[in-house]
C-alpha cells in the first residue's frame, strides 16, 4: 500500500505542476486506507458447554436474601425475625 | 427446594414474610451424605455459600449418584470456597456428626419421606405445588 500511495502522490504533485492541469480532488487516496474491519460485522456469540465443576448462574436472589445457620448447625435463608418459617426436609439427591 | 422455590422465595422471602431452613436428610448415605457435609463445610465459610452450594447440587443433581471425592472440592473452589478449609471441614469429625445428627433428629421429628415440609407448624408429604404453600403461608401471616 505505501509504495502505491507514494507513487499515487508524486504523480498528483507532477500533474498539478503541470500547466492547465486540473487538479483531482486529494481525498481519492484518503478513501484508500480505511481498514477493513471497521466495517466488519460481529458475529454472533456462540454459546459453549460448561465444565463439570463450573458453576451454573441461578436466578434465584440469594444474594441479597439474608442468610445464616441455627444453633443446630442447619442453614436458614430469609429475615430471621420473619413471621412464618417453612423447614424443608430433603437430600440432594 | 425444587418446583415452588424459586417462586417461594420471589413471593415470601425477598419480601422477609418467610424464613426457609434447609434440613439435610441423609437416609442413602453414600453420596446422600457427601453431599450434606459439602453443602454444610461451604456454610461454615460464609452462610450464603452455604445456599450457592445447595443451589449447584440442586441443578446438578443428576451428576451426584457418580460424583466422587473430587467433585465436591471441585465445586467448592468453583464456588469460590477456600479449598483447604473445604477440604479440612468435609474431613472433620464435627462436620459428620453435625450431619449425623441432624438427620437423626428428623426421624425423631418422624419424618421419613423425602421432600417434607413443615409450614407454620403444618407438615406436607411430597412435592408440592406454589398453591400449597401459598395457602399455609397465607394463614400463618399476621
Amino acid at each position: 500500500m505505501r509504495p502505491i500511495t507514494i507513487t499515487l502522490l508524486t504523480t498528483l504533485l507532477l500533474a498539478a505542476c503541470a500547466p492547465g492541469a486540473v487538479q483531482p480532488p486529494p481525498k481519492a487516496a484518503a478513501t484508500a486506507v480505511i481498514p477493513a474491519e471497521a466495517t466488519a460485522v460481529p458475529s454472533p456469540i456462540t454459546p459453549t458447554a460448561q465444565p463439570t465443576g463450573a458453576p451454573t448462574p441461578t436466578p434465584t436472589p440469594a444474594a441479597i436474601i439474608p442468610a445464616g445457620q441455627n444453633p443446630d448447625g442447619a442453614f436458614y435463608r430469609g429475615d430471621p425475625h420473619a413471621p412464618v418459617t417453612l423447614i424443608e426436609y430433603s437430600d440432594f439427591l | 427446594m425444587r418446583g415452588a422455590g424459586q417462586e417461594i422465595l420471589e413471593t415470601y422471602v425477598a419480601s422477609g414474610q418467610v424464613k426457609i431452613i434447609f434440613w439435610p436428610m441423609t437416609p442413602t448415605g453414600g453420596n446422600s451424605y457427601l453431599a450434606a457435609t459439602a453443602a454444610y463445610c461451604a456454610g461454615q465459610q460464609d452462610p450464603q455459600a452455604y445456599w450457592a452450594y445447595h443451589d449447584f447440587l440442586y441443578d446438578h443433581y443428576k451428576e451426584l449418584t457418580r460424583a466422587d471425592l473430587d467433585y465436591f472440592g471441585e465445586t467448592a473452589v468453583s464456588l469460590g470456597l477456600d479449598e483447604d478449609a473445604f477440604t479440612t471441614c468435609f474431613y472433620s469429625d464435627e462436620s459428620q456428626e453435625t450431619i449425623s445428627r441432624l438427620d437423626a433428629e428428623r426421624m425423631q421429628r418422624g419424618i421419613q419421606h423425602r421432600p417434607s415440609f413443615d409450614v407454620a407448624g403444618t407438615l406436607l408429604f411430597g412435592p408440592q405445588p406454589f398453591s400449597a404453600f401459598e395457602q399455609i403461608i397465607q394463614a400463618a401471616l399476621p
